[in-house]
């Protein structure tokens, strides 16, 4: 099945997003080439609606893209983008990658927000400050790097709370977590293909290592994991509204993203482990991945509280949540 | 190969018969016990396959002319989702109706199709599989039940195991060999319908470790299969096998065999005030994600496709769900000694426990269908 939105989108990734420019962004560089060509193939309008000048489209539709942009590992918060601009009264009054910060804001001396995911490359950020939720323009903000080698995460901080445009009330952290997992099972696609490729390629006691009963386990594992993983995401895209799918999205995709990294570096040896290798762009994604905007625990447990909450039957609660789902049209 | 499964939904004239479905299912449900309804598709009720058949809802595979209902892969996929859900005594018709009813329409020949296919549709004629043996579990073509060509027919020695169902069942359809050697592997195997009264056969009940005999042995001494019985060409039955198996992995059973358990469990956290929400959720949402996968693979089964490796690949993450289920309830249910959780469902979590090893050897071991995955990735 062909979908002219994957193809645009695996288009633009490769010519424009190859490993270098992931390094190069990480080390520091300027991601604004990059953006570019994102906005110019249209992604960062893709849900604002036909009547303000956008393409109308539905998250369902946009999973394509997202997992593109996770195979990728597109460094910067494109998801995050997508999902804000398309409730933004002036859309066109806010350019640039749009962040949006997972933790409590802190107005003692300004305006601080921790650790947000992308901050280092983002020209904008949602967040939640004395309660309402709002996106604010980094252009004044002190960025500081505050993850791991290579992270993208940094603290925010003002000394004077910048001029801030209100968002509609929705619970924005939700909406990280669900684009999050889209792009980790895109990530674990990709990483999917790659391990079976050097698999093949890889040569030892005489016979490619996939060759080995032991080895084929380990990736039949994987490809389990990616497919559940996939569809995972696939069916928060299709109730963005649901935070019910949403946990099951988030919980169910870092489960998979827990077992499919590990095995992608067992595979692949000592060389998965260097930074020359593309694998570490894929698998840093995930570890990152899995802890923004809530674990699997913690999504798990907001899904038990809800199904606890109501009286009914464990198969009734999924066949509801699942009956609302909007699939993907195909484009 | 290993193909996309893309989110899908059950059209919604099939999800008309849910409720109808449900609402029977639970009436039919309500004097059993959390472990007796946890038996899933091992509880035997000849009774209730009769009344599935008389609201028309078996054979949905099977063409109207053999008295079935046309109505397709999602329409079972419905049904058998509410049944299992509710624990309802699905045994007795299951195998037929699963896969020997639609293995019989697409290999069988016609006056086969008007001899066996009106039974099976009514609830009146139970099946059973004959593939196991002695020697040959998951090395299924090493078979080595033989049937000699005789006048008129066929003259079989050899022994079945593991048979579910056979002391209940009116016909067994078997693998064996009916020519070349052992050696020949893959050719030389057809598959037989046999009429388990006729002579020459005997049947041993197995018990398991819970106390249920549903499996059996079936032993065959100059067995005379008339010509008519041979599905297919001789030689043709690998090929059978192989279609069959991917009905039999493919459908929503692969997922819910601990449904029940998840059921009886939940009830009882609600009435908790130390609830676990984190180890429900996550059940939770594997059921959600494993539902959509079942949904997908059925999907391109009623597209006329035959997902046989991403069958294989859901059905392994299913068996994983499910087994890891009454672990996890066993662990919950004991968290604090000085609360007793309900007897019955003590008993429940302690009988999934003890036969879930099963879920990942019936139909395929879990090492078997990675190794089907490998080769769908390219790797073998
Ligand atoms: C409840 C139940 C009901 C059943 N009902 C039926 C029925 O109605 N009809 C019927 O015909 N059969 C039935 N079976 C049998 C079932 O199909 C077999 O158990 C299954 O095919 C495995 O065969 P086996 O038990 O001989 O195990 P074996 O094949 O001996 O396997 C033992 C172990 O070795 C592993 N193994 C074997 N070969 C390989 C390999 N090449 N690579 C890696 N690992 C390998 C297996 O995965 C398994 O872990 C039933 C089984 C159960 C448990």
């Amino acid at each position: 099945m062909s979908n002219m939105l994957e193809d645009s989108a695996k288009q633009v990734f490769a010519a424009h997003c190859g490993g270098d420019v992931v390094r190069a962004i990480e080390a520091g560089g300027d991601a604004s080439a990059l953006w570019l060509a994102i906005s110019e193939a249209g992604f960062a309008d893709a849900l604002i609606p036909e009547a303000q000048g956008g393409t109308g489209l539905h998250p369902s539709d946009l999973g394509v893209v997202l997992l593109q942009a996770g195979a990728a590992a597109v460094p910067l918060p494109l998801g995050q983008t997508m999902m804000v601009r398309a409730v933004l009264s002036e859309p066109d009054t806010v350019a640039g990658p749009i962040a949006i910060a997972a933790g409590a804001a802190q107005t003692t001396a300004g305006l601080t927000l921790r650790n947000v995911p992308y901050g280092r490359v983002a020209d904008w950020v949602v967040a939640q400050v004395s309660g309402a939720w709002c996106l604010l323009p980094c252009a004044d903000a002190t960025v500081t790097p505050s993850a791991v080698h290579g992270s993208l995460a940094a603290d925010l901080q003002w000394s004077e709370l910048p001029a801030a445009t209100a968002l509609p009330d929705r619970d924005w952290r939700a909406v990280g977590a669900l684009v999050t997992a889209a792009t980790m099972a895109g990530a674990m696609q990709h990483l999917l293909a790659q391990t079976v490729a050097y698999a093949g390629d890889r040569i030892q006691f005489g016979k490619p290592i996939g060759k080995q009963q032991a080895i084929q386990q380990q990736l039949s594992v994987m490809a389990e994991q990616c497919y559940a993983a996939r569809m995972a995401a696939q069916l928060g895209l299709s109730l963005p509204d649901s935070r019910d799918a949403t946990a099951v999205a988030k919980s169910r995709v870092g489960e998979a993203a827990a077992q499919v990294g590990p095995i992608a570096h067992a595979v692949h040896g000592a060389i998965g482990i260097t930074e020359e290798y593309d694998l570490q762009l894929l698998t840093r994604h995930l570890i990152e991945g899995r802890a923004a905007y809530g674990g699997e625990t913690y999504w798990a447990a907001e899904l038990g509280r809800s199904v606890l909450a109501t009286d009914k039957a464990p198969l009734a609660f999924v066949q509801d949540m699942s009956a609302g789902k909007r699939l993907p049209e195909a484009l | 190969m290993l193909h996309e499964l893309p989110l899908s939904a059950i059209p919604a004239g099939d999800e008309a018969v849910r409720a109808e479905v449900r609402a029977f299912a639970l009436a039919e449900t309500a004097g059993m016990t959390p472990a007796q309804k946890a038996r899933s598709w091992m509880g035997f009720s000849a009774d209730f396959s009769r009344k599935m058949a008389e609201r028309g809802w078996l054979g949905l595979s099977i063409r109207k002319e053999y008295g079935g209902q046309e109505a397709g892969f999602f329409r079972r996929f419905v049904i058998v989702e509410e049944l299992l859900a509710a624990g309802a005594p699905v045994s007795a018709h299951w195998i037929a109706d699963r896969q020997s009813g639609p293995l019989i329409q697409r290999f069988g020949s016609e006056e086969q199709k008007q001899r066996y296919l009106p039974g099976i549709c009514a609830g009146q004629s139970f099946f059973c599989i004959g593939m196991s043996e002695p020697n040959s579990g998951s090395d299924l073509a090493s078979v080595r039940s033989r049937a000699e060509k005789v006048d008129g027919g066929w003259k079989l020695n050899g022994q079945k195991i593991w048979t579910t169902n056979a002391p209940r069942s009116h016909y067994m359809i078997a693998l064996v060999r009916t020519s070349g050697k052992a050696e020949d592997r893959h050719k030389g195997l057809s598959q037989f319908v046999i009429d388990l009264k006729s002579p020459g056969i005997s049947v041993r009940e197995i018990r398991d470790l819970a106390g249920d005999a549903h499996f059996s042995e079936v032993f065959f001494e100059d067995v005379f299969l008339p010509d008519d019985t041979l599905i297919g060409d001789e030689g043709s039955g690998w090929a059978q096998v192989t279609a069959e198996l991917a009905f039999e992995r493919s459908g929503p059973e692969r997922i819910l065999s601990s449904i029940v358990l998840l059921q009886g469990w939940l009830d009882w956290l609600r009435g908790q005030p130390a609830a676990n929400p984190a180890g429900v959720g996550r059940m939770m949402a594997h059921l959600a994600v494993l539902r959509e996968l079942t949904v997908a693979v059925t999907a391109r089964l009623a597209a006329g496709e035959s997902p046989a490796v991403e069958a294989a690949l859901v059905k392994d993450l299913g068996t994983t769900f499910e087994q890891e289920l009454p672990s996890q309830v066993l662990d919950a249910l004991a968290a604090d000694p000085a609360v007793e959780p309900p007897a019955d469902l003590l008993a429940a979590a302690a009988y999934v426990a003890q036969v879930s090893p099963s879920y990942s050897l019936r139909g395929g071991t879990r090492e078997i269908l990675r190794g089907m995955i490998a080769r769908g990735l390219g790797l073998r």
